[in-house]
C-alpha cells in the first residue's frame, strides 16, 4: 500500500501522539515517588501562661480510639464422604458444628469465629485429595480434618507440601500422625483395642478377671487390613508377656459369606475365647457360623468394628448378645454437663443420639478451639500448627484426651457389651498395659 | 473324624451351590457359544428380589423365593434380547460379546450399587440358621448340622436330575442339544435357533436364580460379587469339561472341595486361589476336563 506524503505526515503525527498519551499516563503515577510528607497533626501543649491571669483550662482531647482487633474467621475445612456408599459419615458435620457452636456461644473465641467447610471426599482418596487441595488452596482453610484411613495417609503428603494442618478424630492407624508436623489426631491407636480386651478379661471378666496363664484364645481376621494386623501384632506381644495362648488363627476375604471351615477350625481347638476382627457385615455371619455349629466360648470378643455396627446385630440378631468389643474413649453422658447439649444440638441436626466417632470430631473440634484461645493467628497454618501443638491434654466429652509431642493423642479405650441389640458400655476407659512392649 | 465329616458337609455345601452356577453357565455356553459373565447378573437379581419381596414386602419365604427364581429366569431373556442378539447380528465375534457381556455386568453392578448401597441384604430375621445335632457316641461324633446345607444339597440334586431328563426326554431338550451340536444343520432340519437362544438362557438363569436364593437366604446378598460368580461357573465348567453336563456340576463339585480343604489347611484368604490352582491344573493335565473327551475339546477352540 503506498501512502502519499499527506497520509504519511497523517500517520506519523498519529503516532506520535499515542506515544505521548502513553508517556504521559506512565510519568503520571509514579509508584516509587515519595509522598508529599504530611505535616504533623499539632498536639495540643499545656505550657503555663508568663502571666498571673490563669490559663483557661485546656479544651480536652478525646484519647485517639484504639482501633477493635479484626474480627478472625477460621476456615476450618473437612473432607468427609456425603454421597455414595459411605455417605452416612457426613453426620460428623453436625457433630463438629454443635462443638462449633457450643465454643462461640461460651465467649470464650472472642471474636473469633469457626466457619465449617465440608468437602465430599466420597470416601475415595483422589477425591479426599482433591478435597484437600482446593480448601487449602481455594477456602484458604488452615486446617482441615479428615477421615478414614486410606484418604488420610494419602492426604498427608499433600498436606506437608501444601503447609496446611491435617486433623483426624477418626484415624486410628498408628502411622497417621506419625513423623509429621502438620498431622494431628484425637483417635485412639487401634493396637490399644488388643490391651482393652485382654486387660477386660485380665481384671473384669467374669466378675474379678480371668487367670490368663494358659487361657485358651482364637481369632479369626479379616486379610488384607493394616489395622487389624496391627492389632494381631500387639495380641502376640500380649500373649507372650501375659501367658495365654493362642490356640487357632483363622482368615478370610472381605466380602467371603462362607465361614464354616474356619469356624470348624477354631472349635476343634476348644478356646476359652473368640475374637473377631472384621469391620463389616462378615461379623455376623461368622457370629452366625459359630452358634450353627454349636462354637460357644465362655467369651466372644471382638476389637473395634463392633460399637455401632448395625449391619452386625441386623445379621447376627439376638445371637451377637453377650459379644464384648473394645471402643474408643466411651461417651459417658453423665460426667459432662455439655454432654447433655451435645446430645439435643446433635440430634436435632440428625434424628439420633451421638455415637463414639461423632463424640470423638466433636472433641477435636475443641482442641481446635483451645489453640485459637491459646493466641493462635486463625489466618495462619503455622500459627494453627504451632498452636495445636501446644495442647497436651483436654477434657472432651469421650473423656481426657492426652497428646504426646508429636501430636499423637491417646486416650483409653473402653469396653462394651452387645445387650438386647443394643451396645452398652461397661467400661467407659480401660488402662493398656503400658508396660508391656 | 467329626471334623473329617464337618469339612466334608462344608465342602459338599458350598459346592452344589456352585455346581448349580456351573450347570447354569455349562447350559448357555454349550449352545450360545460366548462366555457368558452377565451369568452373575441373575444371582444377584434372585438375591436382592428374595430380599425385597420377603423383608420390604413382607411375603412369605418361600413365595418370595419363588417369585426371585422367576425374575432371575425372565432376566435370561432380556440378557438374550437386550445384549447377546444384538451383538450377534452385528457379527460380533467371541471377544466382543464376552466384553459386552462384561460391560453390561457392571453396569447392572454399578446400578445395585447406588440403589442398594453395599449392606448386606438378608432375606430373613438375623439370626444363625436352625440345624440338628448328630451325635454318634461309639465314633466320638457331636456334629451340628445346618438344614439348610442339607436342603441345598438335596435341591441341586434333585435339579442336576431334572435338568439331565430335560435334556433326555423333551423336545426342547432335543432340540438344545442339536444346536448345540450342530447349528447350520439344525436351523437347516427347521429348529428355530431364536427360541432355543431364548430357552437356554431362561434355563440357565432359572439355575443361577435358584442358586442365588440358597446363597442369599443364609448369608445375604451384596452387590459386587457378579464377576467372582461367573468366574467361579466358569471354572467349574472348564474344570468339569466344556461340552458336558454332568462335568459342570463335578467341575463346581471340585471347586468347593478345593477352596474347603485349602481354607482348612492354609487359611481362608487361600480359597479362592485354591480354585484357580485346581484349574491350571486342570488345563495343564487334562486340558478337556475331568469329564470332558477329546471331541469336547473341539469346542474349546473358543477360548
Amino acid at each position: 500500500m503506498y501512502f502519499g506524503p499527506i497520509r504519511a505526515r497523517l500517520l506519523m503525527a498519529f503516532a506520535a501522539l499515542v506515544s505521548t498519551a502513553l508517556i504521559v499516563v506512565a510519568c503520571g503515577a509514579d509508584p516509587t515517588a515519595t509522598p508529599t510528607p504530611v505535616p504533623p497533626t499539632a498536639t495540643p501543649t499545656s505550657a503555663p501562661a508568663m502571666d498571673d491571669t490563669p490559663d483557661p483550662t485546656p479544651t480536652p482531647v478525646p484519647p485517639t480510639p484504639t482501633p477493635e482487633p479484626e474480627p478472625q474467621v477460621l476456615k476450618l475445612g473437612f473432607t468427609v464422604p456425603q454421597s455414595g456408599s459411605y455417605a452416612r459419615w457426613g453426620r460428623l458435620v453436625s457433630a463438629m458444628q454443635c462443638a462449633i457452636d457450643e465454643v462461640e456461644a461460651s465467649g470464650e473465641l472472642g471474636s473469633t469465629t469457626i466457619e465449617l467447610l465440608p468437602e465430599d471426599s466420597k470416601a475415595d482418596q483422589a477425591e479426599g485429595v482433591s478435597g484437600l487441595r482446593k480448601l487449602a488452596t481455594v477456602n484458604d482453610a488452615p486446617v482441615i480434618m479428615t477421615i478414614f484411613t486410606g484418604i488420610g495417609l494419602a492426604q498427608k503428603p499433600v498436606a506437608s507440601e501444601l503447609e496446611v494442618v491435617l486433623f483426624s478424630s477418626g484415624i486410628q492407624n498408628p502411622m497417621f500422625a506419625y513423623d509429621s508436623p502438620w498431622v494431628f489426631r484425637n483417635a485412639l491407636n487401634t493396637t490399644l483395642n488388643a490391651d482393652a480386651l485382654i486387660r477386660w478379661l485380665d481384671d473384669y471378666a467374669g466378675g474379678s478377671g480371668e487367670d490368663l496363664s494358659g487361657f485358651r484364645y482364637a481369632y479369626i481376621k479379616e486379610e488384607g487390613n493394616d489395622s487389624i494386623d496391627l492389632q494381631i501384632d500387639r495380641l502376640r506381644v500380649l500373649a507372650d508377656a501375659l501367658g495365654f495362648e493362642l490356640v487357632a488363627e483363622e482368615t478370610f476375604q472381605k466380602d467371603d459369606v462362607s465361614f464354616d471351615t474356619q469356624i470348624t477350625k477354631i472349635r476343634a481347638a476348644e478356646p476359652d475365647a473368640v475374637q473377631l476382627f472384621s469391620l463389616g457385615k462378615e461379623m455376623g455371619l461368622i457370629i452366625n457360623t459359630m452358634a450353627q455349629q454349636g462354637l460357644q466360648p465362655k467369651y466372644l470378643l471382638s476389637g473395634g468394628g463392633a460399637e455401632g455396627n448395625t449391619e452386625l446385630i441386623d445379621v447376627a440378631g439376638a445371637a451377637a448378645n453377650g459379644l464384648i468389643y473394645s471402643a474408643p474413649g466411651q461417651f459417658d453422658k453423665e460426667a459432662d454437663e455439655r454432654a447433655p447439649r451435645f446430645i439435643d444440638c446433635y440430634s436435632g441436626k440428625e434424628g439420633n443420639e451421638p455415637d463414639t466417632y461423632a463424640t470423638h470430631f466433636y472433641d477435636g473440634t475443641l482442641v481446635i478451639a483451645e489453640a485459637l484461645k491459646l493466641g493462635a493467628d486463625a489466618t495462619s497454618s503455622e500459627s494453627m500448627r504451632d498452636h495445636i501443638a501446644q495442647v497436651r491434654e483436654i477434657t472432651g466429652l469421650a473423656g481426657l484426651w492426652v497428646f504426646d509431642e508429636g501430636g499423637d493423642a491417646w486416650a483409653p479405650p473402653g469396653i462394651g457389651e452387645v445387650q438386647n441389640g443394643e451396645f452398652v458400655n461397661l467400661v467407659p476407659q480401660i488402662e493398656p498395659y503400658r508396660d508391656i512392649q | 473324624m467329626e471334623t473329617f465329616i464337618q469339612i466334608g458337609i462344608n465342602a459338599l455345601s458350598l459346592g452344589a451351590i456352585y455346581a448349580l452356577l456351573s450347570l447354569g453357565f455349562a447350559v448357555i455356553y454349550n449352545t450360545v457359544r460366548i462366555f457368558h459373565v452377565l451369568h452373575g447378573a441373575a444371582f444377584l437379581i434372585a438375591g436382592y428380589a428374595t430380599w425385597w419381596l420377603a423383608q420390604e414386602q413382607g411375603l412369605p419365604i418361600f413365595f418370595a423365593a419363588s417369585i426371585a427364581v422367576i425374575l432371575a429366569g425372565a432376566s435370561g431373556i432380556f440378557m438374550e434380547l437386550a445384549v447377546y442378539r444384538r451383538l450377534r447380528v452385528r457379527g460380533a465375534g467371541f471377544l466382543v460379546s464376552f466384553l459386552g457381556s462384561l460391560a453390561a455386568l457392571f453396569f447392572f453392578e454399578g446400578l445395585l450399587l447406588t440403589i442398594a448401597r453395599t449392606t448386606a441384604r438378608l432375606p430373613r430375621p438375623g439370626g444363625p440358621l436352625p440345624t440338628f445335632n448328630l451325635q454318634i457316641e461309639a465314633l466320638d461324633i457331636d456334629l451340628f448340622i445346618k438344614w439348610h446345607a442339607v436342603n441345598t444339597i438335596v435341591l441341586v440334586a434333585i435339579l442336576v436330575l431334572a435338568v439331565t431328563l430335560f435334556f433326555r426326554y423333551t423336545k426342547w431338550g432335543r432340540m438344545i442339544r442339536a444346536i448345540a451340536s450342530n447349528p447350520d444343520l439344525a436351523v437347516a432340519v427347521g429348529i428355530n435357533a431364536s427360541q432355543v437362544y431364548l430357552m437356554v438362557f431362561v434355563l440357565g438363569s432359572t439355575l443361577a436364580g435358584i442358586g442365588g436364593v440358597m446363597q442369599t437366604y443364609e448369608g445375604g446378598v451384596i452387590p459386587n460379587v457378579g464377576i467372582r460368580l461367573a468366574i467361579t461357573a466358569a471354572g467349574g465348567v472348564i474344570i468339569g469339561g466344556i461340552g458336558s453336563m454332568p462335568g459342570a456340576v463335578v467341575g463346581g463339585l471340585a471347586l468347593g472341595l478345593a477352596q474347603t480343604i485349602a481354607s482348612y489347611y492354609f487359611g481362608g484368604n487361600w480359597a479362592i486361589p485354591a480354585g484357580f490352582i485346581l484349574l491350571l491344573l486342570v488345563i495343564l493335565f487334562r486340558p478337556y476336563g475331568l469329564l470332558g473327551t477329546r471331541e469336547h475339546r473341539e469346542l474349546r477352540r473358543l477360548l
